[in-house]
Order: C-alpha cells, then sequence, then structure tokens
C-alpha cells in the first residue's frame, strides 16, 4: 500500500535535497530535517526562507503555519485512535504526512477504535509510515549528495525550482471555487503587505487574513 | 556550507517541536473533542493561502538593493513567464514532476536563448 507514496517521494525527495544543496545546506542538515520534521511543503518553505535570510523565529512560526493542516488531519483520525495507547499514537501522528494520511484513512474507514487498536492493524498503518518515511528520508539525503556533484544548477533553472513546487503543490486546490478565492485574497494581502514593507511576515499576515476572509465572506 | 550551522540547527529542532506537536497533539488530547466547522473550515484554507502567499514574491516581484520590493510585470521577468507552463501542467495534468520540470526547463531555455 505504501508503494505508490514511495514512487511519488523519489522524484520530489531527489529535488529537495538538490534544492536544499542549492540553497547552501549540507547532508546532515538536509537529513536532519527530513527525520526530525518530515513535512514536504514545510521543508520546501524553510530552505526558502532560511537561505533569504528570515529570521529563525520567523522560518518557525511559518513552518507551524504551513503544518497547521495535519492539527486539522489528525483531529479527524482522533476518535478512531481513542483506545490506542500513548506511544503508538505518537509514533503514528510523528509520521503523519498527506500522502500516509489519505492511504491510512483509506484502510481503516470503516474501522472501530477497538479494532484500531489491535496489533494487527497498528502494524499495517506502521508499515505506510515507516516506508514512507525512510524513503523521504533516503531521497532527500541522496538528492543532497547527488546536488554536490551537479555543481551549478542555476543554468538548469534550478533557482525557479521551490516556486516551481509550491505552484505544483497549490494548482489541484485551486479546482475547488472558495480554495481559488482564498488564493486570491492571499496573493492580494501579500503583494499589499510586501509592498509596505512587511517583509517575511507578510505571508503569516497573508495566509491567516485570508483563510479568515474566506469563512467570514459568503 | 558544511558541517554544522548552530542556527540552522536550532531553527530545525524549533520546526521539529512545532511540527511534532501539530501531528502529535490532536491524537493525544482530541480523541473526545471536535472542533467546530469554522475551525475545520478555516484551517482548510491555510495551504492554499500560504502556497500563494509564498509564491507572490518569486513570481510578481523583484528585490531591491535596500531590500524593499517593487512589482515587476514584464515578458523580461523569467519566474512569471516560467510559472505559466508550470501552473498549466500541475493544473491539467496533476504531475508534480512534471510541473516542476516545465518550470524549471521554461528558465533555462528563456536564460539560453535571451
Amino acid at each position: 500500500m505504501a508503494i505508490p507514496i514511495m514512487l511519488g517521494y523519489i522524484p520530489a525527495g531527489l529535488a529537495f535535497g538538490v534544492l536544499a544543496r542549492e540553497a547552501g545546506f549540507s547532508v546532515l542538515e538536509t537529513s536532519m530535517m527530513s527525520l526530525m520534521v518530515f513535512a514536504g511543503s514545510a521543508q520546501f518553505t524553510m530552505i526558502a526562507q532560511m537561505s533569504s535570510g528570515v529570521p529563525g523565529a520567523m522560518v518557525v512560526l511559518t513552518c507551524a503555519i504551513v503544518n497547521l493542516r495535519y492539527l486539522l488531519m489528525n483531529t479527524s483520525v482522533a476518535a478512531r485512535l481513542s483506545r490506542t495507547r500513548p506511544m503508538r499514537k505518537f509514533i503514528l501522528g510523528y509520521m503523519t504526512s498527506d500522502e500516509t494520511y489519505v492511504v491510512n484513512c483509506a484502510l481503516s474507514d470503516h474501522l472501530t477504535p477497538d479494532e484500531f487498536a489491535s496489533p494487527g492493524v497498528f502494524c499495517r498503518a506502521l508499515g505506510v509510515d515507516v516506508a514512507s518515511y525512510l524513503t523521504w528520508f533516503l531521497s532527500t539525503t541522496g538528492g543532497c549528495v547527488f546536488g554536490a556533484m551537479l555543481g551549478d544548477v542555476g543554468k538548469f533553472g534550478a533557482d525557479f525550482g521551490l516556486s516551481a513546487v509550491f505552484i505544483a503543490l497549490l494548482a489541484p486546490r485551486l479546482k475547488d471555487r472558495k480554495q481559488l478565492r482564498v488564493a486570491l485574497y492571499s496573493g492580494v494581502i501579500c503583494s499589499v503587505c510586501i509592498l509596505n514593507g512587511f517583509g517575511s511576515s507578510s505571508v503569516i499576515i497573508a495566509s491567516a487574513v485570508a483563510a479568515t476572509l474566506g469563512v467570514l465572506l459568503p | 556550507m558544511s558541517g554544522i550551522n548552530t542556527l540552522v540547527i536550532a531553527v530545525i529542532v524549533g520546526c521539529s517541536l512545532v511540527t511534532v506537536f501539530e501531528k502529535c497533539a490532536p491524537l493525544w488530547l482530541l480523541s473526545r473533542f471536535k472542533l467546530s466547522p469554522k475551525a475545520e473550515l478555516w484551517l482548510g484554507y491555510i495551504p492554499a493561502a500560504v502556497l500563494t502567499a509564498l509564491i507572490m514574491p518569486e513570481i510578481f516581484f523583484v528585490k531591491n538593493q535596500d531590500a524593499s520590493y517593487s512589482l515587476f510585470i514584464s515578458i523580461k521577468n523569467v519566474f512569471l513567464a516560467a510559472s505559466v507552463p508550470a501552473m498549466i501542467v500541475a493544473y491539467t495534468r496533476e504531475s508534480f514532476f512534471g510541473s516542476v520540470v516545465a518550470g524549471m526547463a521554461t528558465v533555462a531555455l528563456l536564460r539560453y536563448f535571451f
């Protein structure tokens, strides 16, 4: 069940490793990020912000905003895990990603809390998580090592890589009209903030205000 | 840059702590509670809002020497031009890698020919 996830993670992970190297991060730092944060879009955001000199506290705050969705996802499955032991909750929680969430939801949608707490079901979910986690770790680290051999990748357009990643993550969401509207709000607010010297805090202001407008406006 | 940079490590640890909290806290604390529908809606809008705000300064603006930004809407803006094929591929084919390659290839080609 983890194979489609792994096939998706390998190119994305290699891309992350190459871009992290391009942005000046060492192999050790890149693997630490993948092992300790394990969140694709947040990691891309981290290297984009750190390499352009955004203050550390702002990077952490932005990471927290980018990963707010995990709060939502794991809230939706919390009831199903109510009979699972706290340590196991930690392990499954730690290795949550957008993709493992979708697969594990599909696998366990019909299960009661007691069934989910059984060893077989727990191990199946754990297997999906661990396979995805290791694939992400190995491909990002591999990309970083390989990136060192490529040398200057600016002429291949690699300095556009991070923006392209963000566009690739955003585009499918825009098919929903409400999401599209929130994106437009965010774009306008962010532009106003940038032109008025808000710098790196523009991202946080624009996303919080745009999401709020999305909820409040009809 | 090689080896260990203390500030980078501190930021990674900070990001790790907030991320692990966001992933694990609902499982530990919310087994019996539910978020209000409005809070769920708000959280659901955050990714699109954040991603848009991250893209804006990169493709529509140029950074001046005094670190301020100016609007840069022109055919000479290669990042803005490259975001069009990247967006089209991502939207129509839902291909993450195809979109990134289309964007980067456009930048490389524009730089090569102009």
